[in-house]
């Protein structure tokens, strides 16, 4: 209780708050600009938080990443077409109630739902804390080591990419992770005579390159045109009251989507999109006019956006607790612990808990303060949409740049975030996903650790230790089930 | 295009693999544990895929990238123009290094946005003065960052 309290009374400093402001902001303007998503926003934050300290870090980046959704839902429904891939599914009711002239009312109840899922991520993630610690507490190298793997195996597996290439990119990722100093024997590895080696990858040239500088190659030759052509007008503020009135209407919606999302987050891999679209399906199932979905019901447009928010609640657990990260973001939120010097999953239970009950504070906050502002100045906001894509990627890669360079003053950064830009351009182009290479290089390290110790306390057959081989069990079943499952639903879709 | 793009990465990325498994060799039994049991799988992986791009082109191709929290995006611009992106990145790059950062700065916005971009120069210069001024005030006034000062500085010093 006195973590709790301490944790949450860390938050109120005049740093913390306006930093989360800062990310707030930052976050709902990346969140509308189609094609950048909060990976890239984080991404390209990591380089300023190396003297912050961590709960003001955590304000900015977590304000960022909490209300990435709530910013996509206006180009989801003024435009048609998502600011994020899980703001897809508010596209379908969303658009229709702008064209019929209810764009005010579906941003409205856009904002509040996200608030609302948002708020109930928080207090999911306060709920599960207390399950989680013991269970985590009991867990020794052995554990933790299988549990870095299963991690590595879940965000490899899960989705509709290749799992081959999946599990490539995430052994690219550990070799990465292995360059520099052994920490065990002292041995200097890979560093092939280069001095700017020696120490290993830094995260920042590598997170800023791999998912920013990738994304601004494309955007870049958006010549003569906006990140979008056109938008609806947004409506008058009190059609926007109507859309937060209606959400307390349907409060039992909100309630049961925000469950869902929150509890789909809670499985690694599985991210945003996934869980807006059932809840759509849900909410569609259990409406009363299921007939009007996809012709402009504003429950479609509350359902998708309540369960995206309360996603991250549930993302942040095994990311917190066991040091899985739930998608691409939560590897990068992981990254920044690392940088910040904190050692997530069980490490950080024991020694940082008031820090993550100042997260806890931070997501529900971040959230209020993102609808808000999405309610005051939405329709200004969406006008940037229309700035021209090469001055978009041309700030953004100076700032890259920049913060690639800030952080150690060394110019060899910025060609290291060019190398990994342009490798991230040629694994999208080659269809080979990048997460897995990130979440690689921010556990690799961790995991040879573990990994030694656990051979050194328990000999060879450490991974027959009851909970290690129940994790272990589970690796096998998550790497060989989808490919199961795929090659029977191939043979059945051949022999009909 | 983009199958052959794949092509030649997974060759790449199998023979990096193969090449780091030979240079593991040279560390000390216990510091080359752990990368010898990621690089012999991830050989044989990377064997498995190349094979499937040879044998069986159509089933990767139906493959899409799965990026997790909507990071994936589609690239549609032809492959030409993205190298000419890659191109301009890389000038950037090197004009920094060649004049440091607060030359540099001005002259690539200018230069990118004119002859790439064809925006108005109502638009291109203030956007280059306001930009370059406000890296200076914030970077190095404000965050005491001495910014990078290029190849010529050591010169005119």
């Amino acid at each position: 209780m006195d973590m709790m309290l301490k944790g949450f009374e860390m938050v109120f400093t005049p740093s913390a708050l306006g930093l989360l402001l800062a990310g707030v902001v930052f976050g709902n303007i990346i969140g509308f600009l189609p094609g950048l998503g909060g990976v890239f926003a984080l991404a390209i934050l990591i380089p300023f938080i190396y003297k912050l300290a961590p709960i003001d870090a955590f304000a900015l980046l977590l304000g960022t990443h909490a209300v990435i959704n709530t910013g996509g839902a206006i180009t989801s429904i003024l435009i048609n077409c998502p600011g994020e891939a899980a703001c897809a599914a508010t596209c379908f009711d969303g658009y229709p109630m702008a064209r019929n002239g209810k764009a005010g009312v579906a941003l409205g109840a856009a904002f509040m739902s996200s608030a609302m899922g948002g708020v109930f991520a928080a207090g999911f993630l306060l709920v599960m804390i207390p399950i989680i610690r013991p269970i985590v507490m009991s867990f020794g190298p052995p554990e933790i080591f299988m549990l870095i793997v299963l991690g590595l195996s879940y965000i490899a597996t899960m989705g509709t990419g290749s799992t081959l290439k999946a599990l490539i990119s995430g052994i690219m990722g550990f070799m990465l992770a292995m360059v520099g100093f052994d920490p065990q024997t002292g041995d200097a590895r890979y560093n092939f005579g280069t001095l700017y080696l020696f120490d290993g990858i830094d995260l920042v040239p590598l997170t800023v390159g791999l998912f920013a500088i990738g994304e601004m190659i494309s955007v870049g030759t958006m010549r003569g045109q906006g990140l979008a052509r056109q938008i609806e007008t947004v409506g008058s503020r009190a059609d926007l009251w109507e859309g937060v009135r209606v959400c307390f209407s349907k409060w039992w919606l909100i309630l049961r989507c925000s469950f869902m999302g929150a509890t789909i987050g809670l499985i690694p891999g599985l991210g945003g999109t996934v869980s807006s679209f059932i809840t759509y399906g849900f909410a569609r199932q259990v409406s009363k006019h299921p007939e009007t979905f996809g012709k402009g019901n504003v429950e479609g447009v509350i359902a998708p956006e309540a369960a995206n928010n309360a996603k991250e609640g549930g993302n942040l657990v095994p990311t917190l607790g066991f040091g899985i990260p739930g998608g691409a973001g939560m590897a990068l939120l992981l990254g920044a612990f690392i940088v910040k010097g904190i050692d997530p999953g069980p490490g950080m239970l024991k020694e940082n808990l008031d820090l993550i009950y100042g997260m806890i504070m931070i997501l529900a906050l971040a959230n209020i303060i993102g609808a808000a502002i999405c309610m005051l100045f939405s329709a200004p906001l969406a006008r940037l949409t229309l700035i021209p894509g090469p001055i978009v990627s041309s700030m953004v890669v100076l700032f890259c740049f920049l913060g690639s360079y800030g952080v150690k003053n060394n110019f060899y950064d910025i060609l290291a975030t060019l190398f990994f830009g342009f490798l991230g351009y040629i694994m999208v182009r080659s269809k080979y996903p990048r997460a897995p290479l990130l979440v690689g290089v921010v556990l690799g390290k961790a995991a040879e650790l573990n990994f030694h110790l656990s051979l050194q306390l328990f000999g060879n057959f450490f991974f027959l230790r009851p909970i290690t081989f129940f994790i272990f069990f589970l690796i096998v079943l998550g790497l060989a089930l989808p490919p199961f499952l795929a090659r029977r639903k191939r043979r059945r879709a051949y022999g009909s | 295009m983009d199958l052959k793009i794949e092509k030649i990465f997974s060759w790449f990325i199998f023979l990096f693999f193969g090449f780091l498994f030979f240079a593991t060799w040279n560390y000390g039994a216990k510091a080359r544990l752990a990368p010898l049991l990621m690089l012999v799988p991830g050989v044989i992986l990377t064997g498995i895929h190349l094979w499937r791009i040879h044998r069986q082109p159509e089933l990767i191709k139906e493959q899409g990238v799965d990026e997790e929290d909507g990071e994936s995006y589609e690239i549609t611009a032809p492959f030409d123009q993205e190298m000419w992106m890659v191109a301009w990145f890389i000038g950037f790059a090197a004009l920094i290094w060649l004049v440091g950062f607060l030359v540099a700065t001005p002259l690539f916005l200018i230069l990118y946005l004119r002859l790439w971009a064809k925006e108005t120069w109502t638009r291109i210069l203030p956007l280059a003065v306001i930009t370059t001024i406000c890296i200076y005030l914030i970077v190095e006034w404000a965050f005491k960052i001495i910014l990078y000062r290029g190849w010529i500085s050591s010169f005119i010093e």
